[in-house]
């Protein structure tokens, strides 16, 4: 009687046995083939994204043919499965061309030739303050955006401006700055600027005198694919006046619609 | 003698615990023969998956530096010696030949020679005149 209980006992630990084996390989080779899809996806989702990137600086492109260059945020459908979504902070879509900036008027105390514009016809920016940098002790005086003075006053270098908020409607229009004026001639002086913008958002320090080839915006591509949770996105700068993307790198940050 | 007494009474193993023995064995055996065959096609899946993936992405690479007008719809058969097959599909999603600005879908899909299932499809937007660089 012993014996043959042994036997059972025997046998049942055997399929045991098998059946943790059995459970193990399963459950390893659908882990192997899940972490090698999702190898696939991430390898496709880079490609998604960076297709976010050309088709804003494509429509971009083609809005500047015939006036003020523009690309629209949120998320466009590639195909049933695939979609890309497109965002900005208000720094990064604040546009400043430092390609026509030149000294003179008044004894050579403004600064001119300055425009700035809205990258998107999607969302209206707007301007909170100016923090303006330069290598002498003259003083800022006068800021003129849009035949409108947005700062008068005294200030010394390095000159946080809290200027009367600017806003760039999001109907694609070039603004002028008229001038930045200071107390005194700034012929060969290195002046720099940049914007903080309402949403808390301030964009990179533009050096703006003397003139050099910039006139970029900064865009955001989130790619996806329909049901997954898996996501990747690309921030990308572009210089529309040398049609270049100057910098393209992944963050880590999800944009949803 | 006592122990030819033993010897003699000792009972050999009977057929139907002989057919109960074999009969567990093969419960155990079967399955586990049935996944050892596909953990190894899984490695051989594996395998075919992640070249493929190497493949479709050397060919956007290639895409990326290649002429905008030169980036045309292709078949490539046993792309780059490694058995397997490339497809580059390419459309207009905006503008045409002429247009002064256009923007290009890029499909690349990656298929065995001997095999039609598709193994990686990469997707890409390029537009017209867009070069990376200072």
């Amino acid at each position: 009687m012993n014996k043959k209980g042994i036997v059972l006992v025997a046998a049942v630990i055997l399929i045991i046995f098998a059946a943790v084996v059995t459970f193990s390989i399963t459950t390893f080779i659908i882990q192997r083939l899940s972490q090698e899809q999702d190898n696939q996806a991430r390898a496709k989702y880079i490609y998604l994204a960076k297709a976010g990137i050309h088709n804003a600086i494509y429509f971009f492109r083609l809005h500047d043919i015939a006036g003020n260059g523009y690309f629209s945020l949120g998320q466009t459908n590639i195909d049933a499965n695939n979609f890309f979504v497109l965002s900005a902070t208000a720094a990064d879509l604040l546009m400043l061309n430092t390609s026509h900036s030149s000294v003179g008027n008044q004894g050579n105390r403004d600064l001119l030739g300055l425009t700035i514009q809205n990258a998107t016809n999607t969302k209206a920016i707007t301007i909170d303050r100016m923090i303006v940098t330069w290598n002498n002790n003259r003083k800022l005086k006068q800021i003129r955006i849009n035949n409108s003075d947005v700062f008068n006053g005294n200030l010394k270098s390095p000159a946080n401006v809290n200027i009367t908020n600017f806003t760039l409607n999001k109907l694609p229009k070039i603004y002028n700055i008229e001038y930045i004026r200071f107390n005194n001639d700034m012929r060969g002086v290195k002046i720099s600027v940049q914007f903080v913008m309402s949403d808390g958002s301030i964009t990179r320090n533009f050096g703006v005198f003397p003139a050099s080839s910039t006139y970029s915006f900064t865009i955001k591509s989130t790619s996806k694919i329909v049901n997954s949770d898996i996501y990747r996105t690309i921030q990308a700068d572009y210089n529309t006046l040398t049609g270049r993307i100057t910098d393209c790198r992944e963050i880590n940050t999800q944009i949803t619609p | 003698m006592k122990l030819i007494r033993r010897l003699r009474h000792k009972a050999g193993f009977t057929l139907i615990e002989l057919v109960m023995t074999v009969v567990v064995i093969g419960i155990i055996a079967v399955p586990l023969a049935l996944l050892i065959n596909q953990q190894i096609k899984s490695v051989f899946v594996s395998q075919d998956l992640t070249v493929a993936r190497n493949l479709a992405r050397f060919e956007m690479e290639k895409i990326n530096n290649i002429p905008y007008a030169d980036i045309v719809s292709a078949d490539f058969s046993n792309y780059q010696g490694y058995g397997y097959n490339v497809v580059r599909a390419v459309s207009y999603v905006e503008g045409n030949d002429t247009s002064p600005e256009s923007l290009k879908k890029i499909t690349v899909s990656v298929v065995k020679s001997d095999n039609a299932q598709i193994l990686a499809v990469l997707i890409t937007y390029l537009a017209k005149n867009v070069s990376y660089g200072l």
